[in-house]
């Protein structure tokens, strides 16, 4: 989203902006005091899960007791990332409506998780995604090929909020970019490796209600300065920068770009799997279906008042202020806090901003932890035979093993332009799994040979499209120009990934598919396959 | 009730076709679909063989297929149709309809709204007539 922000930039209102005073980037005593409160609780939840964390089915799904309350919480915790909230926050500060468009995709591929995937989600499976792909297919390919759609979408989204951690907590702790790397990287491990999905669910929870118990706090205080109708805030915008904050700008100059990255966002969420391993923590399907219309409401209603605040940070602490601390404007939130609350609320904020990244890191690092356990360990290199304690085990290493890629890749990539691996992750998300999920769960004819094309090839496709991309070639890699146009492949690659998976399944036979169909579909439905 | 095709051989789309006019949150009243097929198995006999059972679990698939697909669709009509003016006609997104509130950021929370107002009419339908019938055919 950088590359985007600067390029908005340049059209950023020409009207000085009141000269603030920050303290951003100093250590902030309240900052870290929350912070450490936070750790502190959620190494609590963790001590408390740990004991509760037997068996594999507590380690992967919270022993399935989680309520659609809690899960909509947990769910919102997920998916509200950093970049939702301070790059959101950020955008709407300096470019006006152009926000929007994110806010709306971001939201828009909630129905479409609860229409299509959560109930036949928890019906179908046990701890992945892959479970439901290999319901009625072959095991091996299917998991090898849904364990490397998981892991490139875990990885990619892994490495642009560990760089975004390192980066935010230098800005608001004046913290060495490797030691915070290293603080997420190890809090992640311990909830994780100790207290599974339970401790990961409910720090979540926390999470969430930290954050959008700030965020509507921040809002609120921003609304008072213009009696309550968010209408007087944007036409005081308005009236400073220009009506041009109120249409569309520069962001959309290509109008083929906007729609594909709309289908990205749309797509991807229900292909995302740290978000549909958390269908597997309720009880049953009518839960699953009633957390996501709780998930809805909070993420909707989280994105509104992100829109209030970019325009609150817009009017009252200004683009110029905003961009001179952070170009990418990511730290508009955060100053508006400041401005509204002085120092103790900045350092709230801080604190929310950094307990997001750290919950979003777990859940991601837990369901790529099972790909490489549960789909690549048990059901392919064991053929389902391992033991309860050598799955536990491996589940634990295997977070271990991520858990230091993570800040391996997160050190790496230090001072990197990243921000372009959460839309790469959404791509996907949105190629790879999105598309063998809806053929396997609705389409009889389906077969192993064409469900595994249809996950490499959208896997690869996004991949070298990236490759090829202005993103990288123009932005990155300094080129003049880019092969393949688009900033996002979604427009290419998820037609590309059905069609792939539709001819090859054509083509090819596959009897065990064909009549195992019914049988999911019974599964699907009525939650066993026992016909009567 | 609407007449429904004659599905002599199950074709998959023949099924579809009938959902479609026997789909939707507020026309099915408890108990409804039963109704619907045990008159659609008097009026053409379909596959006198078949347990009622089965019958029940085929109009429950095609019913929920549909209704879960017709809101899909909407869903993508309104949030392209959204994105799709922004891309293609600036000028209306940008006109302004009062001080502060341009079409643009009306239509947006619209989007909004209607994704909420989409989740609760399923959740809604679910709720009442799609678990209704699961728990009539596990019983």
């Amino acid at each position: 989203m950088h590359a985007i922000l600067v390029a908005a930039l340049l059209q950023a209102a020409a009207a000085p902006a009141p000269a603030a005073q920050t303290r951003i980037g100093e250590p902030n005593a309240v900052a870290m005091a929350f912070f450490f409160v936070f750790i502190a609780v959620t190494l609590g939840i963790t001590y408390w899960a740990a004991r509760r964390t037997r068996t594999t089915e507590e380690f992967y799904a919270a022993g399935r007791t989680i309520t659609a309350g809690q899960n909509g919480f947990a769910l919102a915790g997920d998916y509200m990332s950093a970049a939702s909230f301070l790059g959101i926050a950020g955008l709407v500060s300096t470019t006006g409506f152009d926000g929007l468009i994110y806010s709306t995709g971001w939201l828009v591929g909630w129905p479409v998780v609860l229409f299509l995937i959560a109930e036949p989600l928890r019906n179908l499976g046990k701890y992945t995604f892959a479970d439901v792909v290999a319901a009625r297919l072959r095991q091996a390919p299917v998991r090898i090929a849904a364990a490397i759609g998981t892991l490139a979408t875990v990885i990619f989204y892994l490495i642009a909020q560990m760089v975004g951690a390192g980066g935010l907590i230098r800005l608001m702790f004046g913290l060495n970019y490797e030691t915070a790397v290293i603080i997420v990287g190890a809090a992640m491990m311990a909830y994780v490796i100790f207290g599974g999905m339970i401790a990961t669910t409910w720090v979540q929870i926390v999470k969430a209600g930290l954050l959008l118990g700030g965020a509507a706090l921040l809002a609120v205080l921003v609304l008072a300065k213009f009696g309550f109708n968010p209408l007087r805030l944007f036409a005081a915008a308005a009236e400073r920068f220009g009506d041009g904050v109120l249409a569309p700008g520069r962001l959309v100059t290509t109008p083929l770009d906007t729609i594909s990255l709309g289908m990205a966002l749309m797509f991807g969420t229900a292909g995302l799997p740290h978000i549909l391993m958390r269908f597997y923590t309720v009880p049953d399907a009518r839960t699953a279906r009633k957390s996501v219309f709780y998930a809805t409401g909070l993420i909707g209603g989280f994105y509104l008042l992100t829109f209030v605040l970019g325009f609150g940070a817009m009017v009252l602490v200004g683009p110029d202020t905003i961009t001179g601390i952070d170009r990418g404007g990511n730290m508009a939130a955060p100053l508006l806090a400041e401005a509204l609350g002085g120092t103790p609320f900045l350092g709230f904020i801080a604190a929310v901003a950094f307990a997001t990244i750290l919950a979003v890191v777990a859940g991601l690092t837990l369901s790529g932890a099972a790909a490489l356990s549960h789909d690549l360990w048990v059901n392919v290199a064991r053929a389902g035979t391992a033991t309860a304690n050598e799955q536990l085990r491996v589940a634990r290493v295997a977070t271990v093993v991520l858990g230091v890629i993570a800040i391996i890749l997160g050190i790496s990539f230090k001072g990197q332009n990243v921000a372009f691996m959460v839309g790469l992750a959404f791509a996907i998300a949105a190629s790879a799994n999105f598309p063998a999920l809806v053929l396997s769960i609705f389409w009889r004819r389906s077969t192993t040979q064409g469900v595994v094309a249809s996950m490499l090839v959208g896997t690869l496709a996004t991949l070298s499209l990236i490759w090829l991309s202005p993103t990288i070639q123009v932005d990155i890699l300094k080129a003049p120009s880019a092969v393949f146009p688009l900033k996002n492949p979604a427009l290419i690659t998820i037609p590309l990934s059905f069609l792939t998976g539709i001819v090859v399944s054509l083509l090819t036979s596959d009897a065990e598919s064909l009549a195992g169909y019914e049988r999911v579909e019974r599964q699907m439905h009525l939650g066993h396959s026992t016909t009567t | 009730m609407a007449e429904a095709i004659e599905c002599t051989r199950e074709p998959e789309w023949c099924h579809w076709l009938n959902g479609l006019w026997t789909f939707g949150p507020l026309r099915g009243r408890p108990g409804a679909e039963v109704v619907r097929v045990a008159e659609r198995r008097a009026a053409v006999h379909v596959l006198p063989t078949v347990s009622e059972h089965e019958h029940h679990f085929r109009a429950l698939t095609q019913r929920h297929g549909t209704f879960a697909a017709a809101l899909t669709a909407l869903m993508i009509v309104l949030y392209f149709g959204f994105v799709l003016l922004i891309a293609y006609n600036k000028p209306l997104m940008s006109r302004l309809i009062t001080r502060g509130l341009s079409v643009g950021i009306l239509l947006g929370a619209l989007v909004i709204l209607c994704s909420w107002l989409l989740t609760w009419v399923y959740v809604r339908w679910a709720n009442t007539h799609y678990d209704s019938a699961v728990d009539r055919l596990n019983r």
